[in-house]
């Protein structure tokens, strides 16, 4: 019933522009905070 | 540090030789685009009348646009994120981010394809889709567990080879599988130009159609087709310019590379069209294109063919040396940006950026197991693939051209005219800041419109009247076509040659101080 739901067009998009806006928020907030440490 | 840098340039690793370095590079464009897409653009918009194009926009658009990625990193020495904050570009830090997180997400599903091809291998050797129905085979498959260990093992593969490092890991890996990849190659096209009757698939793939030229489409596909294939847009050749060693010469090396992968790319279609014709499949490849052809056509063909299982699994075993060095120039960026910013040691970088990769390919994996055909099997990577190729890879390759030409402006050009001797000259350099850009930009538009479904309704962007060539209707080998074929080997295969010969004895004589640096042109 999980892997029908991936077929289908709107939950597929939903993952896809989620998994990007996810993994990006969470890279750039990781990139902050690496930056911080450096300059302190 | 030099005078005009306002950051801090760290000491890095960079390529150890240059023929390293060539295999590298090559290893980052030729990949899966080479083999399963060329082809079939070639074919489908007649050989020659193709061609023209895409060597007049590769020479016009691809290489200008290769140069400025190269530069850019090449002058920051840093991972696309590092890269484009350091030289102020606005939102450098959000635009630059993108250059890891793009290619990453897009190495997620390559890898997925990647494991496929690796399965491939074996089941070619163990004649496994023999006699049968290949598209229910590759189905299934989709759905079975084969695929999920081959995805750890090409993901650790990956995972092995860039812990190594540049020089150990990358460079020597690429010198072993590119090279080897030529030669598998030239082994398929001997094996296919031999077989009865294999001449028509030579006429099919190369005879000329000129109305084709003249329309918008065979236009948009071969641009669309040269950024697939050279990975602009992707932080790879940002990232493996960063590595180049000062004393080489940009634009040379980019015309060797480019030059080097359309070569590939052209002698890919000379392995597919001939055997498809000489075995009775000339009519089903032409509507084929990248999984289709791929993966339910050339097997079908493999089975046909006398030795079937040893040269279906040398062509995937190729594929897979094509894919294995593109992924591992997909993946550096993320690895460079963990070694380059939150400094860590090489190996944890690449055991926790492969980790990740893994963990992202999951839902692609999943979503096979769903019930269906191929298309809703591969539902969530088709979708997947419309964002990054037809948006995320031109975008991200305009913003590259702009911070060299707009943003670094002078220091731009004199990074990519640094210690060259083929040297960009002034109209070269206003082509490159103001032609390239709006090429770049016009293939996004109409990208985007592609995706929207905008496009179908213009005919000169659309498929619709073109008919497949009957293999009946080809009697005999037209001088049109014996023409192309003799330009073609002089041009790309030509062009190749010199651009190889001159930069390996350039680049010696440059290392043992026989030449000076001083330019060739100006």
């Amino acid at each position: 019933m999980m892997f029908e739901a991936l077929a289908r067009p709107a939950v597929g998009w939903a993952i896809v522009v989620g998994e990007i806006v996810v993994v990006y928020g969470i890279f750039l907030l990781v990139h902050r905070r690496v930056g911080a440490s450096r300059r302190s | 540090m030099e005078e005009h840098h306002r950051f801090e340039v760290v000491d890095r690793e960079t390529w150890r030789t240059h023929a390293g370095m060539v295999s590298a590079m090559l290893g980052t464009a030729i990949g899966l685009g080479n083999i399963w897409r060329f082809p079939y653009l070639c074919g489908k918009h007649g050989g020659g009348s193709f061609i023209v194009p895409y060597v007049v926009l590769l020479v016009g658009v691809g290489i200008f646009a290769m140069m400025a990625e190269w530069a850019l990193g090449r002058y920051t020495k840093r991972d696309p994120l590092g890269a484009f904050e350091r030289i102020g570009f606005p939102a450098g830090r959000d635009v630059g981010a993108w250059g890891i997180i793009g290619p990453f997400f897009l190495n997620s599903y390559y890898c997925y394809v990647a494991s496929w091809v690796l399965y491939y291998v074996f089941a070619s050797l163990g004649g496994l889709y023999f006699g049968q129905d290949t598209a229910a085979f590759f189905t299934s498959f989709l759905g079975g567990k084969g695929v999920f260990l081959s995805h750890v093992v090409v993901v650790a593969s990956i995972v092995g080879i860039l812990a190594l490092g540049v020089q150990k890991g990358i460079e020597r890996a690429c010198k072993i599988m590119i090279p080897s990849l030529f030669v598998l190659l030239c082994v398929l096209v001997v094996r296919a130009l031999t077989l009865p009757g294999a001449w028509k698939g030579v006429v099919y793939y190369m005879q000329p159609r000129w109305s084709e030229t003249m329309k918008l489409v065979t236009w948009f596909d071969a641009l669309g087709q040269i950024f697939f294939t050279l990975s602009l847009g992707m932080g790879a050749m940002l990232m493996y310019g960063s590595y180049l060693k000062d004393h080489w010469g940009i634009p040379r090396n980019a015309i060797l590379c480019t030059l080097g992968n359309s070569s590939c790319s052209i002698l890919a279609g000379f392995a597919i069209f001939p055997a498809a014709f000489a075995l009775g499949l000339g009519l089903a490849i032409q509507g084929e294109q990248s999984i289709g052809l791929t993966f339910i056509v050339l097997p079908r063909l493999f089975a046909k063919m006398g030795g079937g299982a040893f040269f279906g699994a040398l062509f995937f075993v190729l594929l897979l040396f094509g894919a294995i060095s593109s992924a591992l120039s997909i993946q550096e960026p993320m690895v460079a940006w963990l070694v380059d910013e939150a400094r860590w040691p090489r190996g944890r970088a690449s055991v926790v950026a492969g980790i990740l990769l893994w963990a992202l390919g999951l839902p692609y994996l999943l979503n096979g197991r769903s019930s269906g055909g191929i298309g809703e099997k591969l539902a969530l990577m088709s979708k997947m693939d419309a964002v990054l190729n037809n948006v995320a890879l031109p975008l991200f390759s305009l913003l590259c051209v702009i911070a060299v030409t707009w943003v670094l402006g002078r220091r731009g050009f004199e990074e990519i005219n640094k210690n060259a001797r083929l040297r960009l000259n002034r109209a070269s350099q206003l082509w490159l800041k103001y032609v390239v850009p709006l090429f770049i930009l016009v293939l996004l538009v109409l990208l985007l419109a592609q995706t929207a479904g905008m496009t179908a309704r213009i005919p000169a962007l659309t498929d619709k009247g073109h008919v497949p060539v009957d293999p009946a209707s080809i009697t005999s080998v037209d001088a049109a076509t014996k023409i192309t074929i003799t330009l073609v080997l002089l041009t790309v295969w030509g062009g190749c040659l010199w651009a190889l010969v001159s930069a390996v004895v350039i680049e010696r004589r440059k290392e043992r101080g026989l030449v000076s640096v001083a330019p060739e042109v100006e």
